[in-house]
């Protein structure tokens, strides 16, 4: 019967997308480790000398960062890079971080600051950076993130290398590991958002840049008309408008970047649910210029986009199915007798196994001790495919019933467990 | 040696209590156990090489040996095409693309451009460059509407003043 092959190849779907999804990212990552990685003994504090050094400049936007931007100034000012400077962006905090600022300008002759009386958003503020930049590259960080030593170094190798590379994202490590969130978070970002970056480089564009950690070329910017205000994520945004004009985004694992994450489950739900929105935005605003012929090389990031967005929809109809047929009888064709599918679970659950390890392995090269998060990292199938599906499910309505033109604000993010950091 | 600086990273168990530590480890091995439970079959197939009648019925009886072949041989296949499909790719990618530089480096933004982009006078778009403390504003419109500032606020330069002094000195 038709309607029963169209069920069965939706149940199908659901199980076997995300066992393909992790061969594909787990084959990309490989190929990028021996291709990039494996090759190049260096390791992230020794970098290779440039052919030319040009100036950059540091945008820092941040809102009531008081615990952390001193910090995160510091790591800038500690740069093993010959000309810099850095311009830190306050957006109508309400917390000390506009006095903190202040008081690094009398300190600090490379430290510029830009007060906002009223809430811009990030983008705005990386906006007025751009402007208020002496120097042709700019690296943008988030006002609690601490950028390694050497990054600058292997951030500028791209733009100083290739005259097309509109951008460069860095490897961001989560810092705070003190909770299960945290740990699970820092499994995360090796097992996924590395794995996937890695791959996403391999078959050619790439998602998204990291917004916490990313340099761009100002003219490859101006190009693409800078960061769009009323994106709820400004990185996804201006990446996909920079790879629809050609530019190449890079992404470079040395330049490692140390970030807070949440560690309550509001605070990474309001965060997935966020970068979920923001990708169904900008194929919203996009999908037309995606289709054309000399955008093909998108095609693939934007599939994978569409895809998982219906795979989101797909599991939800199915745990719903599940759950009324515990209570009530269900015709034929919409009966879910388990979500535990047999031989396919286990490869499912050998398959996480088998990314985790991968992953693990490919990112000790950055952190020697990663293997210890191994046991944390069982949890990621749950915090990823299910927290990312209820993300979306939820998202694309919000997004489709978005006004254009509405700004993006910012809202105060959860830090995670620490004890006080002062500037 | 480490490239990650472990002092960097924030991994302080004593900011939790006992029970909270206890509770994730816990809630993790549980995460482990529900992992097993997906692994019942292969722990079925195991029991099954050990003589065991519930493997057997797991097995034999209800196809379980029929459905691993079959599970096998599709995932075997599915990883294989994965696999060579996104080799090839990377492989005609980086055949096609590497070292293929047909954008030139062009030039700096100009500060005309630059200043047009944004709406702001070539003076003021100077002086943001020399100052080191602004503050702006944005107008209805979403046009920026800059008031430089010196290190401190109290050696306030207005704008109009910047503004009128680069006026003055273009005259002359």
């Amino acid at each position: 019967m038709t309607l029963d092959r169209i069920v069965n190849a939706l149940f199908d779907f659901t199980f076997y997308y995300p066992l393909m999804m992790s061969y594909v990212w787990v084959t990309g990552a490989v190929y990028y480790f021996f291709y990039r990685e494996h090759a190049d003994h260096r390791r992230p504090d020794e970098p290779l000398p440039l052919a030319s050094e040009p100036p950059v400049s540091f945008l820092v936007p941040c809102h009531n960062e008081g615990a952390n931007v001193g910090e995160t100034i510091r790591s800038l000012l500690d740069q093993d890079y010959p000309s810099f400077e850095v311009i830190a962006i306050n957006d109508a905090s309400t917390d000390d971080t506009g006095s903190r600022l202040d008081a690094l300008l009398e300190r600090e002759p490379r430290l510029r600051v830009i007060h906002f009386p009223r809430n811009q958003g990030k983008a705005m503020g990386l906006r007025m950076g751009a402007v208020a930049a002496r120097n042709e590259i700019l690296i943008c960080l988030d006002g609690d993130a601490l950028l390694d030593k050497y990054a600058t170094r292997w951030l500028v190798r791209h733009f100083v290398d290739g005259a097309r590379v509109g951008a460069v994202t860095g490897n961001p490590r989560v810092r705070n590991r003190t909770t299960l969130l945290g740990k699970i978070q820092v499994g995360e970002f090796s097992s996924i958002i590395g794995l996937i970056k890695r791959a996403q480089r391999i078959y050619g564009r790439i998602f998204t840049v990291s917004g916490v950690v990313a340099a761009f070329r100002k003219s490859a910017l101006h190009d693409v008309g800078y960061w769009n205000t009323d994106m709820v994520t400004e990185d996804i945004d201006v990446s996909w408008r920079l790879q629809l004009k050609h530019w190449d985004i890079r992404y470079e694992p040395n330049a490692l970047c140390f970030i807070l994450m949440p560690e309550t489950f509001k605070g990474l739900w309001r965060q997935r649910l966020r970068w979920a929105q923001g990708g169904v935005e900008v194929f919203r605003r996009y999908w037309r210029q995606l289709l054309q012929w000399r955008s093909r090389r998108m095609w693939v990031v934007g599939l994978e986009l569409i895809v998982s967005t219906f795979w989101a929809y797909t599991i939800g109809a199915v745990f719903v199915l599940w759950a009324l047929g515990l209570v009530m009888p269900m015709p034929a064709p919409f009966v879910v007798p388990t979500i535990l599918p047999g031989w396919t679970g286990v490869i499912l659950g050998g398959t996480c196994l088998i990314q985790f390890a991968i992953s693990l392995a490919i990112d000790s090269r950055y952190e020697p001790a990663l293997g210890r998060y191994y046991y944390w990292m069982i949890w990621y199938p749950m915090i990823y495919w299910m927290i990312h599906s209820a993300a979306t499910i939820v998202s694309v309505p919000r997004a489709l019933a978005k006004k254009r033109g509405q700004r993006a604000v910012w809202v105060s993010p959860d830090r995670g467990v620490r004890p006080g950091v002062g500037a | 040696m480490a490239a990650v600086d472990p002092k960097i990273c924030i991994d302080a168990p004593d900011l939790l209590t006992a029970k909270e530590r206890a509770r994730d480890t816990l809630m993790t091995a549980g995460m482990w156990g529900a992992y097993l439970y997906l692994w019942v079959p292969l722990i079925s197939l195991a029991a099954w090489l050990l003589g065991f009648q519930f493997a057997y019925d797991v097995m034999v009886r209800t196809g379980g040996a029929r459905d691993l072949v079959h599970v096998l041989k599709m995932f075997g296949v599915s990883i294989a095409l994965i696999f060579l499909v996104v080799t090839v790719w990377s492989y005609s990618n980086r055949a096609r693309y590497r070292g293929n530089n047909r954008r030139h480096a062009g030039p700096a933004v100009p500060d005309e451009s630059l200043a047009e982009y944004f709406g702001v006078e070539g003076c003021v778009l100077a002086a943001l460059r020399t100052m080191r403390r602004v503050e702006i504003d944005f107008a209805l419109d979403g046009r920026p509407q800059f008031f430089a500032l010196g290190a401190r606020p109290e050696r306030a330069i207005a704008r109009e003043e910047r503004c009128a002094d680069a006026d003055e000195q273009q005259a002359v």
